[in-house]
C-alpha cells in the first residue's frame, strides 16, 4: 500500500468528486486552450484571407493591365492603319500639294513660267538620270518632262503639253508606288478641261501637230492647270518640240526633309549633284503636305498617348482601388481580433477563476468527508506532511487529466469558432505542442493552489477532535 | 515498560504482555484517556511516557513516528478507510512506518493477522460487505500490524453484540501475551478478560466498591 495506491482509491470509492474536479480543470484548461486556438486560427486565416485577396487584386491589376495593353495595341494599329491610308490619300491627291519642287535649268525665268505657265529653257536629259543614280535620299518621285503652252489648232483651244516619261527608279530609295504613271508612245491624256469642251473621250482619236494620238485616260477636275494640260510621251514630245535628249525640268514630289529649312536642304543637294541648275518649290505652300501629315501624325501620336495615358491612369486607379480593399480588409480582421480578444481576455481569467474556486470547495468537502479518515490515518502515525501529500497528489492528478482533456476539448472548441476545418493544412498549424506542454504544467500548478487551503487545514487537522467527537 | 499516567494525579503502569481494563462510565473522558495515553493529546498536567519516551517533548513529526512503532488504537467505531479492503485496511498502517509492502514483508505479516482473525475469505472485502465484528476484527488486526508495544481500546465491543464481543475480546486477550492492552470500557463483560481492572470516577481511580459497577451497562 502506497499514498499513490490510497489515492486511487480514494478517487474510486468518491468517483463523481474526482469527475467534478476534473470537469473544473478541463473547463479552465479548455477555455485557456480554446482562446488561444482560436486567436491563432484567427491570424492564420486573416493570412490566408490577406494573401488570397492580394492574388485576386493581383490577377485584376494584370488582368487590367493586359486590357489596357490590347486596347493601346489596337489603338496603335488603328492609328498605323489610318496613317497609312491618310498616307496614301495624301500621296494621290496632294501631288501638287505640300513638299513637290521643280528643278528647272538655271537661266530659266521663272516669271515665264508663273505667268505663261510655260518653260522655255532646257537642259539635257541625261540629268534626270544622274540625279536618279544619286545619294540624294529626301525625294521620292522623281518625273522629268518638257512642257510648253501651245494652241492646238484642230480643237481651237489653248494647251499645256508636257511631255513624260513617267517616274524613273531612284537609286537609294525603295520602290515607292509611282504618282504619275508612264504615257505610253502614240497616247494621249487629257486634263478636264480638254476633254470635256471637245467632248473627247477614252479611246477617241486625236490629231496633235501631225500626230494622230489615241485617249488612253481623262482626268477629273483638279481646279488648277492641270485641267487644261494633256501629256503625251516625252520621246514623242521632245521630238514634236524639237527637243530631243532635253528636257525643261523634273518634277522632285513628296520631298521630306526633317529639318525647318526643308528646301534649302534640297536645293543644296540638287545643286551638288547637277550644278547648273535652280530648285524651286511648286505648288501651295511646300510644307503643307508634309506639316498636314506631320500634323496628322502628332495628332495621331497625341491621340495614342492619351490612349496610354488613360491605360496608365486605369491601372493606377486599380491598384489605389486592390490597395484600399487590401487596407480595409486588414482593418475588418484586426477589429475582429481586437474584439476577440477583448472578450476572450475577459471571459478567460474568470472562467479560471470560478474554476480554481470550485476546485477549492470541492478539496474543502472531500477533505470535510474525509475528517475521520484523515483522523485515524493521523492516530496510526501517518505525518502532516504525509496527509497533504496524500491530496495534493490527487489535485496534481486532476491537473494532469484535466489538461489533457482541456487542451483537446479547447482546441476543438477554438478550431470550430475561427471557423477551421479539421483536417486542413490550417489546422495542422493551429497545433503547437508547446502550448500543450504549457497546459500540462500550468494546469496542475492551478490545481495544486485551488486545492492548497483545504489540503493544509486536512494536514493540521488535530485527530484528536475528531477521534473524540466520532 | 510502558507508563500512563492518569487524569488527575493517578498515575498507572501498563506492562507488555499485560492487559488492563479501566471501568469508566461513558461520556466520562475514556477516549480523552487513550488519546492522552496514545500521543494524540497533550495533557494540562502531568507526564506520560510511552516506551521510555515522553511523546509531548516530542515534534508532531517524531510522535507521529513514536505512535506508529509504538502504539496500535482500536475504536468503538472501528475507523476504518471506507474504500480500502481489508487488506489494504490493514497494510495502511505501514504507511506510516514506512514499510515498503512490495517487499513482502508487511503482507506477510497482514495476511497472517487477517487469518488469526478470521478473516481471510473477506481479503478483498470494503468495510460495507464486513459485519459488525469483522470490522473490529480488521481494526484490530490493523493496529497490530506494526507490532506495536501496546494496544488502546476504546470501547471496541460498544456496536458488537455478545458473541462478536467475545471473539473481539478473546483475541485481545491472544494478542495481551505479546503486547500490553490497555481497554477502556464501561461494559462489566469485557472486564473478566482483563489481567487487572482499575476503576475510575470523575477522572480518579476509585475501589471497586465505590458504586461504580452499574448494572444497567
Amino acid at each position: 500500500m502506497s499514498i499513490f495506491q490510497l489515492v486511487i482509491q480514494e478517487i474510486r470509492h468518491r468517483r463523481w468528486n474526482f469527475l467534478l474536479l476534473l470537469a473544473a480543470m478541463t473547463v479552465a484548461v479548455a477555455s485557456l486552450t480554446g482562446a488561444l486556438t482560436l486567436l491563432k486560427a484567427h491570424e492564420l486565416q486573416t493570412r490566408e484571407i490577406l494573401a488570397a485577396k492580394q492574388r485576386e487584386t493581383e490577377a485584376a491589376i494584370d488582368k487590367k493591365r493586359k486590357q489596357v495593353e490590347v486596347n493601346v495595341a489596337r489603338h496603335r494599329k488603328k492609328v498605323e492603319l489610318a496613317g497609312k491610308k491618310l498616307n496614301d490619300t495624301m500621296r494621290k491627291i496632294t501631288k501638287n500639294l505640300g513638299f513637290n519642287l521643280l528643278i528647272l535649268p538655271i537661266d530659266q525665268d521663272l516669271n515665264e513660267l508663273y505667268t505663261q505657265g510655260t518653260l522655255s529653257k532646257t537642259m539635257p536629259a541625261e540629268f534626270a538620270k544622274r540625279l536618279s543614280n544619286s545619294d540624294v535620299i529626301t525625294i521620292n518621285h522623281l518625273l522629268p518632262m518638257v512642257m510648253t503652252k501651245l494652241h492646238w489648232k484642230e480643237y481651237q483651244q489653248d494647251i499645256i503639253l508636257i511631255g513624260t516619261q513617267g517616274e524613273i527608279p531612284l537609286k537609294e530609295r525603295a520602290l515607292k508606288k509611282p504618282l504619275q504613271k508612264q504615257v505610253p508612245k502614240n497616247t494621249i491624256v487629257l486634263g478636264y478641261e480638254v476633254h470635256t469642251r471637245n467632248n473627247l473621250k477614252k479611246g477617241d482619236k486625236v490629231k496633235l501637230m501631225g500626230e494622230t494620238l489615241t485617249v488612253s485616260a481623262t482626268y477629273d477636275q483638279r481646279g488648277n492647270k492641270d485641267d487644261s494640260s494633256v501629256w503625251i510621251n516625252l520621246e514623242q514630245a521632245q521630238k514634236l518640240l524639237k527637243k530631243e535628249n532635253l528636257i525643261n525640268g523634273m518634277l522632285a514630289l513628296e520631298c521630306n526633309c526633317a529639318t525647318i529649312d526643308r528646301v534649302g536642304e534640297i536645293r543644296k543637294d540638287i545643286e551638288r549633284i547637277l550644278p547648273g541648275t535652280q530648285v524651286v518649290e511648286h505648288g501651295p505652300p511646300a510644307l503643307a503636305r508634309a506639316e498636314a501629315r506631320n500634323k496628322a501624325a502628332q495628332a495621331a501620336k497625341d491621340d495614342l498617348e492619351r490612349v496610354v495615358q488613360q491605360g496608365i491612369h486605369s491601372i493606377e486607379q486599380e491598384k489605389i482601388a486592390a490597395r484600399q480593399t487590401l487596407r480595409r480588409e486588414k482593418q475588418s480582421r484586426e477589429s475582429l481580433r481586437t474584439q476577440r480578444e477583448s472578450f476572450v481576455g475577459i471571459l478567460v481569467p474568470i472562467i479560471i477563476a470560478a474554476s480554481a474556486i470550485w476546485i477549492g470547495l470541492l478539496t474543502y468537502g472531500n477533505m470535510r468527508q474525509r475528517q475521520s479518515e484523515i483522523g485515524i490515518l493521523r492516530a496510526i502515525g501517518l505525518r502532516s506532511s504525509q496527509i497533504l501529500t496524500i491530496f495534493l497528489s490527487k489535485s496534481v492528478l486532476v491537473g494532469i487529466l484535466g489538461s489533457m482533456l482541456g487542451y483537446i476539448l479547447g482546441f476543438g472548441i477554438g478550431m470550430a469558432w475561427g471557423g477551421i476545418r479539421a483536417g486542413s493544412a490550417t489546422a495542422t498549424q493551429l497545433f503547437e505542442t508547446q502550448s500543450l506542454l504549457l497546459a500540462l504544467l500550468l494546469a496542475p500548478v492551478l490545481s495544486l493552489m485551488a486545492s492548497w487551503i483545504p489540503a493544509i487545514v486536512a494536514a493540521r487537522q488535530d485527530p484528536a477532535t475528531v477521534l473524540q467527537t466520532n | 515498560m510502558s507508563n500512563v499516567t492518569a487524569l488527575d494525579g493517578v498515575s498507572l503502569a501498563i506492562q507488555q504482555g499485560e492487559f488492563v481494563a479501566i471501568r469508566v462510565k461513558s461520556g466520562c473522558g475514556k477516549t480523552t484517556l487513550l488519546l492522552i495515553a496514545g500521543g494524540l493529546l497533550s495533557p494540562d498536567g502531568g507526564r506520560v511516557r510511552l516506551d521510555n519516551c515522553n511523546p509531548y517533548e516530542l515534534s508532531s513529526e517524531e510522535r507521529a513516528k513514536l505512535r506508529a512503532n509504538t502504539v496500535g488504537f482500536v475504536f468503538q467505531q472501528f475507523h476504518l478507510i471506507p474504500y480500502l479492503t481489508v487488506l489494504e485496511n490493514v497494510l495502511a498502517a505501514n504507511l506510516a512506518t514506512g514499510t515498503k509492502t512490495e517487499t513482502g514483508q508487511a503482507t506477510d505479516r497482514a495476511m497472517h493477522l487477517i487469518e488469526q482473525f478470521g478473516l481471510k475469505d473477506r481479503l478483498h472485502h470494503t468495510p460495507s460487505q464486513l459485519s459488525t465484528g469483522e470490522r473490529q476484527r480488521t481494526a484490530l488486526a490493523r493496529a497490530l500490524q506494526n507490532s506495536p508495544k501496546i494496544i488502546l481500546a476504546d470501547e471496541p465491543t460498544g456496536n458488537l453484540d455478545r458473541e462478536n464481543s467475545e471473539i473481539v475480546l478473546a483475541h485481545l486477550k491472544n494478542v495481551a501475551k505479546e503486547t500490553g492492552v490497555l481497554l477502556v470500557t464501561h461494559d462489566d463483560f469485557a472486564l473478566k478478560y482483563a489481567d487487572r481492572v482499575i476503576h475510575m470516577k470523575d477522572g480518579n481511580i476509585v475501589q471497586p466498591d465505590e458504586s461504580l459497577l452499574d448494572s444497567s451497562n
